[in-house]
């Protein structure tokens, strides 16, 4: 494992101070490869505060030219920069925030052609993907390749983060045993609001790389920004989940 | 009788299951997660699980946006 350099040492100080993080938490995330799945209205701030805190590498996955609509919540892009690749302008602002950073862009969409090989190259991965296709694909190679996945999802006012660990949780398929009827791929969303879910995820990462605090294992946050209210429902995983049952098989909870 | 529906009271047909009341709400029960007084309530029965007068439910809507 590599160790702090005395430049990290000095940017990370004020957060190694947190009890139960240290140096130890801050050199767990140098060591760390994220894979997160977008960087929009929840990938970008997800990435973002992944990159502050000082995680060690970014895989990031995301296709398309930012569009006059994305605006209102993708804060890693600029005006400046509308009909240009997301992906290459999200790259270059996390770099600016921190050069030690090392991004691997990738642009296009998470896919099965994929999925694999990135799933396979991350040590935990954040789905933030608007589109159930795209989350399942990311569950059931985590599942496959045991890795933990922190699932952050957002509607209107209303924002949903869990932490799932394969073997230890229920899956997402578990949680959605199908694609939910009607869910289109355009939906009301306010910057703020995907912003908070994505911060409620980056912490739930950092707790599990560091082995700070209290996850969410098994339990899935809820909340709804419209009356500020906000609570922790627990998950049950289904005996006959097709994607995750036989891991329980192999090793009971 | 009244029960609670995400922290508020409402009133309700006795005997109600708890398909009754997603319906009553126009809630596709596909789309969400119910829990009745901290248990999940599984979905295949949401049809035979009645409710009694004081019961709490909470209703989580699937969402997946990014």
């Amino acid at each position: 494992m590599q160790a702090l350099t005395d430049e990290e040492r000095a940017v990370y100080e004020w957060q190694m101070w947190t009890r139960d993080f240290g140096e130890a938490g801050q050199q767990a995330l140098k060591n760390t490869t994220a894979l997160v799945s977008r960087v929009g209205g929840l990938g970008g701030p997800v990435c973002l505060e992944l990159a502050a805190a000082g995680i060690g590498r970014l895989i990031i996955a995301h296709g398309g030219n930012l569009k006059p609509s994305d605006l209102n919540r993708q804060i890693l892009m600029s005006h400046e920069h509308l009909g240009t690749p997301r992906i290459e302008q999200a790259k270059a602002r996390l770099l600016a925030l921190n050069p030690r950073l090392e991004v691997s862009a990738v642009a296009s969409n998470i896919s099965k052609e994929n999925v694999d090989r990135l799933v396979g190259e991350a040590g935990i991965v954040f789905d933030c993907a608007p589109l159930f296709e795209e989350r399942f694909l990311l569950n059931r190679a985590c599942v496959t390749q045991r890795k933990p996945m922190i699932d952050c999802a957002m509607f209107s006012m209303e924002g949903q983060v869990t932490t799932i660990v394969p073997g230890e949780t229920p899956c997402l398929q578990c949680i959605y045993p199908e694609i939910p009827p009607g869910w289109k791929r355009e939906f009301p969303v306010f910057g703020a609001v995907s912003c908070a879910a994505a911060c409620y995820g980056v912490m739930e990462g950092i707790k599990h790389l560091s082995g700070m605090g209290a996850s969410l294992k098994g339990q899935m946050l809820y909340f709804d920004m419209r009356n500020m209210t906000s609570y922790r429902l627990p998950l049950q995983r289904r005996p006959d989940c097709p994607i995750c049952s036989q891991l329980w098989k192999v090793s009971p909870p | 009788m009244k029960i609670f529906i995400n922290g508020e009271s409402r009133e309700c047909a006795a005997q109600s299951s708890v398909l009754d009341i997603l319906q009553s709400l126009g809630i596709n029960p596909k789309t969400v997660v119910v829990q009745r007084n901290e248990d999940i309530v599984d979905r295949e029965s949401f049809g035979s699980t009645l409710l009694i007068d004081g019961d709490a439910l909470e209703l989580v809507r699937f969402v997946g946006g990014g």
